[in-house]
Parts: structure tokens; C-alpha cells; sequence
């Protein structure tokens, strides 16, 4: 426990956005273990060790980077079991997406997101949200122990 | 005048003649000068004859009493002599019956003997009586003896055989064919030796008979002459079976003779008789005598006669004196009452003159004081009434007034009633109205007659007629309808769609009802419904779409970009200089591709998000949009020339942003000016709205295109000389028009523009 570096599991479907993500994660030279889950299904199914997560090893993730605009089930279904969970809840979400629309921002507060970041257009800006995002979520902010205790 | 309003016949009937004419007229009979005389006569006569009826009655009681003495004193009277008369009688048959000659010839019957004792016997006979016999011990007749014929020479009657009885010796009366007559016996004793005994033991040897008669023709009148006249005498037996008044059989006295003396009674005549009785000593006999009542009580009669006579005489006395005492009294009472009576006729009052110290003279002192007063009191009361008449008169004039004011007011409502365009009506308590105007029939097509026959429930769509009479009984229980809608039936079978307010009054019974036709704004309401349901599916749809503008339109730029920026660090050193420029081409084009989207997506949420009204200072709002500005052109000189603005009603965010706008127009297009001169200003409140301008010394615009300025992506520059995507003034115009406002420019080229926008002063016009 004491050696493993927090993972963070990236909810994104589009391949070029996953990249993009990575690449600024990269260059901000984040070093946990990132994990991509391709639809909010999959996301779950990782949360709860479901189907093909059955047999992960570990505990909850450091930091749930989540797309709002997603097959099967889209990110705010997502948000809201995480935060309707127990054992899920101190997970820290952000969500990461292309809209700037109200009613999504107030939504996701409204059910307990911890950060909303509209992805710019301007690629170097989005290495600068990327990076403060994951200094700040994933190395900085430690989780109450009791998330790590569960599984 | 005292008239009770009860009823206009009833008032009729009471009303009086005017005091002028009133004058009591005494009837005859209510004159005290009449009345005082008969009342004290009636007094009188009333006292006097109760007088004379008492003494009247004492003197005849006195008489009665004296009458029943005297009777009394002279039944008694005679009773004493028929008891000597008859003793004696018996006395003579005793001595006889005890004389020698006539024992001897009981005792030796011989011729000698037998001639003796009849010339004894003859002593006793009396003329006109019957014979006195002789009879053995066993009763059987021995000898007759009869008496000298009478001197009349009438015989004496035939009469039933005596029989011997040996208990007494004067016998009752007996009467046979009308005559009455007693026995009586005395026994021959003689002893052992046949000498006279007196003792008890004696032998009877035989008994003196004799009869006499007790009635003849002229006995009555003798005893009457004796007794007085008028008197009545009779004699009879204790017993009260034989009776006579000496001449003939009579019945009994109607009095039990043992007991009673006095009687009263009346007789078979009807007149009224005073009898008494006496008991004849030594006989089984009473006699009875009896006056006539009104012989005794005459000298009564002749009492109360006179005396009538006399109290006559007193009372007409009596009744002349009570007149002459009357007039005294009345004359000068007559004299008041005209002095009365011609003031109460509202003459001057006169004094009356009554020279008196008594009563009468007091009351004519009162009197001329009271009449004096009255004449004062008089012409007061005079005065008031005019007063009170004049004060009566004025009223009257402004009643009148009010009711000419109040028949005004009636026909400006009638005229108002009739002229309205809602249907006005006033219903009762059955159901039908009474009155409508005549924009029910513009309406509806009833006539007036139509509408007040028919219960209006029937002219309500059958859908809305329980609701209807729900809300008329609610209206009847004192409550209000406002706003209440039913469809009535036109004439043309069509339904109105009726808008009510109604009030009721509930103590007359009536319902007040105004109702609109509303038919027209029911039909517009609806369309109206369904323009806003389309509009909300269009904005829906619209926001969808905007949804995924935000989303899916971005994506693939940002991934342009991204990608774009990934080659320009990765190629870097290996790249020419026109390969370069044509990727920072694409970087900047996605860019500014992304900007146009996010601008086009803000316009559009700014047309849909609401409007959050507030008072808003528009100084504060410009402090905060030249902060935001601040940055962006560090480098300029700009000389800014920010004059006081008022507050205005609007959404703060919102107007902030038509300033941020403005002002960074301003300064985007005054980038050639040194120094750029930018000023802002309002004229304050005029003409119910406010305008604020905003004025550059900057690029200007031709006039020509100013139209196009507020339209989107509208641009009169090239985005070479000026950046800009021209969504900024069509959000300007949006927001602006959204607070009820105008936007407009006045610009030359080169030579500066003045853009200005108004807004409805606190806020008139609100978000539509």
C-alpha cells in the first residue's frame, strides 16, 4: 500500500480525446496508473469489479476522469451511482467534457462532482487544465482511509 | 293638529274641523243646571220612600200585633162563657138526674111516677131544640120529653139516634145533613140501697139525655154583632172534625188548635185573614175568631197616604230649591265656558266678571290669569310654528333637490345600462331575470321578453348548468362571483362563451350579473395554448440542438487543434517555413471556429435563459466592464470620458454584458486613434424610457449598412482590420430588446460612431 502509486481511471469513448488526455498527462508527467474505460457501462463495471473487472486487483481508484457524452450509459448516470454509493463516494470525480452548457454544470454539482472542466479548444490550454488537475486529484488530495479498506 | 299617518282612509276619516269652528254643544241631559235638580229630587223621593215603606211597614206590624190580641182576647173571652153556658147545662142534666121523681121512676115505672119524672125532665126542654130522653142502664129509651114548639114554629130536624157513652159527658159536636149539634149525659147514681150515691163504686140506675143544636139561621150574626164587625166566629171540636160558624157546617181553622193561638192565613176568597183560638174549658170544644187582614191594617193605609201626600209635596219642594241652587252655580260656569270657547275659537281673550268670593269667583280670577297667559303663550307659539314652517319649507327644497340629483344619477346608470357592450342584468330569487339590457340581444339574439320569460338556466350549455346554479345558490347566500365562465345558448343554436360578475342582495331577493362575451378571447386563449406548446417543442428541439452543438461540433475542433499542436512540437526543427504557417493556420482557424461556436451558443442561451429583474445601478455596471476591459488593451492611450448614469430596473449579468459589448467595441475599433476617445452618457430619464450612448472617435461606419450592424454574424469590417466573430451587437440587440428597449448607431466613416440603447424607465416592460 504504502508503494502503490494511485490510480486513475479515465471514462472517455472518443479515441482521439483518450490520446489527447493521455498525451497531456504525459506531458504534465503524471506517473500513476491510468486506466481507460471505453463507455459508462464499463466504468461501472470496473467501480463495482463487474464482468471483465471481476478479477482486478486493488482498491477504488485516486481519481475518476469522466466524459458526460457516452454510449450505453452517459457520464451523470455514472456520477450519480458513484456519489449514491457508500463505498463509492470519496472516489473524487471530475469530469472532463466539450460542453460549457448550464444545465450540465448544475447538474453534475448538484449531484457532488468534484470538479467541471470544459476542455478548450486550444490544446495547450487543455495541458494547463490537465495539469492542474492531476497535481491537485491525483498526486496532492489523499482519500479517507476507509475507501481504501473496502475490497 | 295631531294626525296619525295609520292609514290615508283612517286619516280621511278622523280629520277634524280646525279649532276655529269647535264649539261643545251641551245635550239637554249633560247640563249641570238640568242634572243637579233631578238628581237631588231622585235623592230624595229614593230617601223618603224607603222612610214611608219601614214606617209603613211598623204601624202595619203594630196593627197585625193588636188585631191578633184582640182576636186573642175575644176568642178567649167567649171560650170562658160557652164553658159557664155549658156547665150550667150539664149542671141542670145532673140535678135532674139525680132528682127524686126521676129515680123513682127508674126504680118503680109507674104512671104516677112516670108523669113526675116527665114533668122534671120538661124543665130542661127548650123550645125549637130536640127532646130530652130518659135511658135505662143498657141505653134503651125510656122516656121523651119534648120541649115547647119553637116561636117560629119550625120543628126540630130529624138527627141520628145518641148512643150511649159512658166517658164523658159533654160529647163532640156531631153534624148530620148540615146541622151541628152535641150530646150530653148525666147518670142517675144510686147506692146498695138504693139511695143517691156520689161515690165511684155507685150503681148507674139509668141517664138524663140531652141534645141541642149548635147552627141557626141568624147564630152567626148575633155572635159577630157581639164580637165586632168583620168578625168571623166559629166553634167546632178540638179534634178539627166538626166545625161551624153557628149557622152551617165550615171546615176546620187552618192552625193546629193545641199549639197555636194566633194565625194568619188566607182564606178560600184570597183574602188575607187574622184568626185566634181558644180551647173551651171542660168540653172536648175551641172556638176561633177572625178578622178580615186589611180591616185591621186600614188605619196603615190611611197612614201611608198621607204621608205620600206629604213627601210629594217635599220633593217638588225640593227639586225647585236644587234648581234655583243649580243656576247659581251653573250660570257663571256658562259664562267661563263661552269666554273659553272663544279663545279656543282663537278670539282676543276676554275676562269674565265674577263678582264673588266663593269658589266660583276663584275660578273666574284663574281663569282671567289663565287667559291672559294663554293669549301670551298664543302668539309664542304662533311665531315657532312659523319658524318651524320656514325650516319645514328649506328641507322640502333640498329633498327636492336630492331626488331631482337621485332621478339624474337613475337615468345616467339606465343610459349607461342600455349603452354597455357587456351583458348587464338583474336576476331574482326564482331564477329568470327580471331586467337585461340590450346588448344581450347584439349578443345573443333574445329579445328582452325572451330572456325575462325563461329560467336562464335553460339558456346554459347543459355541460355548465349544475356549476351555474352552484354558483347562483353561493351568489344567493351573500358571496361574490368574479370571473365566473358557462356558455349560453345564442338564438342561432350557437353557445357564447359568458365571462361573469355578479353581486346579490340578498334582502330584496336580487342577483346583479354583468357578463362579458369572451368567446373570441376563449378561441384566441386556446390558439394561444397551442403556439406556446409548439414554441416549448421548438425550444426544446432547439436546446437539443444546441446540446449537442456544444458537445459534437467541439470535439472534432479540439481534436483538430490538439493533433495539430501535437505535429507543430513533434515537427518543429524538421518543417519549413510555409509548412509552418499552414499548420499554425489550421490551429488558428479551429480556434477561432471554436470561438464562433461558443459565441453562437451564448447568443442562443441568451435568448432562452431568464431575465433575473432587479434594480441596477448603471454606474457600477460600467466600473465593473472597463475592470473586465482593463487587460485587454494595455498599450492604448485612451482618454475616457464616463459621465453619471441613473439606475435602471433589468437583469445585471445580462446589461453588464450589453456594456462589456459596447465598450469593447469602442475600444476594438478606435485601435488606429491616438489618443481614442471613448465616452459614455444617459440624458436620465425621459419620455418614460432611458438612453445611454456610447460614442468612439473610432473607425465610424457608412450609414448605409447601419442596419446590418445588430444583425448576427453581421460585420462592415473586414476581420483582417478588426477581429470579431458579429455575434457581439446582435447579443447587444437581444438582450436589450428583452428589457423592453431599443438599440441604434449613428457612425461616419472615420469619424466615429455612437451606438445607443434605451430601457423602459423601472422596468415597464417585462421579459416576453
Amino acid at each position: 500500500m504504502i508503494a502503490d502509486v494511485k490510480r486513475i481511471v479515465l471514462a472517455e469513448d472518443n479515441a482521439n480525446d483518450v490520446e489527447l488526455t493521455m498525451t497531456a498527462l504525459r506531458e504534465n508527467h503524471v506517473v500513476n496508473e491510468i486506466v481507460v474505460v471505453r463507455d459508462g457501462a464499463e466504468a461501472l463495471d470496473y467501480l463495482y469489479k463487474r464482468n471483465k473487472f471481476v478479477d482486478r486487483a486493488g482498491h477504488n481508484p485516486a481519481l475518476l476522469l469522466l466524459d458526460l457524452k457516452m454510449p450505453k450509459v452517459d457520464g451523470i448516470e455514472v456520477l450519480r451511482q458513484v456519489k449514491s454509493d457508500v463505498a463509492l463516494r470519496t472516489i473524487p470525480v471530475v469530469v472532463l467534457t466539450s460542453s460549457r452548457e448550464e444545465q450540465d454544470l448544475v447538474r453534475t454539482y448538484d449531484l457532488g462532482v468534484n470538479a467541471y472542466v470544459v476542455k478548450p479548444v486550444d490544446f495547450h490550454e487543455f495541458i494547463e487544465a490537465v495539469k492542474l488537475l492531476g497535481g491537485f486529484w491525483a498526486v496532492v488530495n489523499e482519500t479517507p482511509p476507509a475507501a481504501h479498506s473496502r475490497a | 293638529m295631531n294626525v296619525e299617518l295609520l292609514d290615508p282612509a283612517r286619516a280621511v276619516a278622523e280629520e277634524r274641523p280646525p279649532p276655529q269652528s269647535e264649539r261643545i254643544s251641551l245635550p239637554a241631559w249633560h247640563s249641570l243646571r238640568l242634572r243637579l235638580p233631578v238628581i237631588m229630587s231622585a235623592l230624595i223621593t229614593i230617601v223618603l220612600a224607603t222612610f214611608l215603606w219601614v214606617a209603613y211597614r211598623q204601624v202595619e206590624s203594630a196593627l197585625l200585633q193588636a188585631g191578633g190580641a184582640r182576636a186573642q182576647g175575644a176568642a178567649d173571652q167567649l171560650a170562658n162563657l160557652l164553658a159557664q153556658s155549658t156547665q150550667q147545662r150539664l149542671g141542670d142534666l145532673e140535678r135532674a138526674a139525680r132528682s127524686s121523681a126521676v129515680r123513682d121512676f127508674l126504680q118503680q115505672p109507674s104512671d104516677s111516677a112516670s108523669a113526675a119524672a116527665r114533668q122534671r125532665l120538661l124543665a130542661l126542654a127548650t123550645p125549637g131544640q130536640p127532646a130530652v130522653e130518659l135511658w135505662d142502664p143498657a141505653g134503651q129509651r125510656l122516656l121523651t120529653v119534648e120541649g115547647p114548639p119553637a116561636a117560629n114554629g119550625a120543628t126540630p130536624p130529624e138527627l141520628p139516634a145518641a148512643r150511649l157513652r159512658s166517658d164523658a159527658a159533654v160529647n163532640a159536636f156531631q153534624a148530620s145533613h148540615g146541622v151541628v149539634f152535641w150530646d150530653a149525659v148525666a147518670e142517675v147514681p144510686v147506692d146498695a140501697a138504693g139511695q143517691p150515691d156520689a161515690s165511684p163504686s155507685a150503681r148507674r140506675l139509668g141517664y138524663v139525655f140531652s141534645r141541642r143544636l149548635s147552627s141557626s139561621a141568624s147564630g152567626s150574626e148575633v155572635i159577630s154583632r157581639l164580637v165586632g164587625a168583620g168578625a168571623v166566629v166559629a166553634i167546632g171540636n178540638q179534634s178539627g172534625d166538626v166545625w161551624t160558624n153557628l149557622s152551617k157546617v165550615i171546615p176546620a181553622p187552618p192552625i193546629d188548635l193545641h199549639r197555636t193561638s194566633v194565625a194568619e192565613y188566607r182564606a178560600i176568597d184570597g183574602q188575607r185573614r187574622l184568626g185566634a183560638s181558644s180551647l173551651i174549658r171542660g168540653t172536648p170544644w175551641a172556638i176561633w175568631i177572625e178578622f178580615p187582614l186589611n180591616l185591621i191594617v186600614a188605619p196603615a193605609r190611611t197612614f201611608l197616604a198621607r204621608m205620600l201626600i206629604f213627601g210629594l209635596c217635599f220633593v217638588v219642594a225640593s227639586a225647585v230649591l236644587a234648581r234655583t241652587l243649580s243656576a247659581r252655580i251653573t250660570t257663571p260656569l256658562h259664562e267661563l265656558t263661552d269666554a273659553a270657547e272663544a279663545i279656543a275659537a282663537g278670539k282676543q281673550a276676554e275676562r269674565v266678571e265674577i263678582a264673588r268670593r266663593d269658589e266660583i269667583g276663584r275660578l273666574g280670577t284663574a281663569f282671567n290669569t289663565m287667559a291672559t297667559r294663554v293669549h301670551v303663550v298664543q302668539r309664542e307659539l304662533e311665531e315657532r310654528v312659523q319658524q318651524r314652517t320656514a325650516r319645514l319649507a328649506e328641507a322640502a327644497a333640498q329633498l327636492e333637490q336630492r331626488i331631482g340629483e337621485i332621478n339624474e344619477t337613475r337615468e345616467e346608470l339606465d343610459r349607461f345600462f342600455s349603452l354597455s357592450l357587456d351583458l348587464m342584468g338583474i336576476a331574482g330569487a326564482d331564477g329568470r331575470f327580471r331586467r337585461v339590457n340590450r346588448a344581450w340581444e347584439r349578443t345573443l339574439g333574445w329579445t328582452p321578453a325572451e330572456l325575462t320569460s325563461t329560467p336562464f338556466l335553460e339558456f346554459v350549455h347543459p355541460d355548465e348548468r349544475a356549476a351555474t346554479a352552484s354558483e347562483t345558490a353561493k351568489l344567493a347566500a351573500g358571496g361574490m362571483t368574479v370571473s365566473f365562465e358557462n356558455r349560453y345558448r345564442a338564438k342561432d343554436g350557437t353557445y357564447r362563451w359568458l365571462s361573469w360578475s355578479a353581486v346579490a342582495a340578498p334582502e330584496r331577493g336580487l342577483i346583479y350579473a354583468a357578463a362579458r362575451d369572451v368567446t373570441e378571447q376563449k378561441r384566441a386563449a386556446v390558439e394561444l395554448e397551442q403556439r406556446a406548446a409548439e414554441l416549448a417543442a421548438a425550444n426544446q428541439e432547439l436546446e437539443a440542438f444546441s446540446y449537442s452543438v456544444s458537445h459534437d461540433l467541439r470535439a472534432p475542433l479540439r481534436h483538430v487543434t490538439g493533433f495539430a499542436s501535437l505535429l507543430q512540437q513533434s515537427t518543429r526543427e524538421r518543417l519549413k517555413d510555409p509548412e509552418t504557417r499552414h499548420l499554425q493556420t489550421i490551429v488558428d482557424a479551429a480556434g477561432r471556429m471554436g470561438r464562433l461556436i461558443d459565441d453562437l451558443l451564448a447568443f442562443s442561451r441568451m435568448g432562452r435563459s431568464a431575465l433575473r429583474w432587479q434594480r441596477v445601478s448603471l454606474d457600477a455596471l460600467v466600473r465593473d466592464a472597463l475592470q473586465e476591459l482593463q487587460g485587454t488593451a494595455p498599450d492604448r492611450a485612451i482618454v475616457w470620458n464616463i459621465h453619471p448614469l441613473p439606475d435602471v430596473v433589468g437583469d445585471p449579468a445580462m446589461l453588464r454584458l450589453v456594456l462589456v459589448n459596447l465598450l469593447s467595441n469602442a475600444v476594438k475599433y478606435t485601435a488606429g486613434r491616438a489618443p481614442a476617445e471613448i465616452e459614455v452618457g444617459a440624458n436620465g430619464h425621459v419620455a418614460g424610457e432611458t438612453v445611454v450612448h456610447v460614442r468612439d472617435n473610432g473607425a465610424g461606419f457608412d450609414m448605409e449598412y447601419a442596419h446590418k450592424l445588430f444583425g448576427v454574424f453581421q460585420r462592415l469590417h473586414s476581420s483582417d482590420d478588426f477581429e470579431g466573430t458579429g455575434i457581439g451587437l446582435a447579443n447587444v440587440r437581444r438582450i436589450v430588446q428583452r428589457h423592453g428597449g431599443r438599440v441604434w448607431a449613428e457612425g461616419v466613416v472615420d469619424g466615429g460612431a455612437t451606438f445607443f440603447f434605451s430601457l423602459p424607465t423601472g422596468g415597464a416592460t417585462r421579459d416576453r
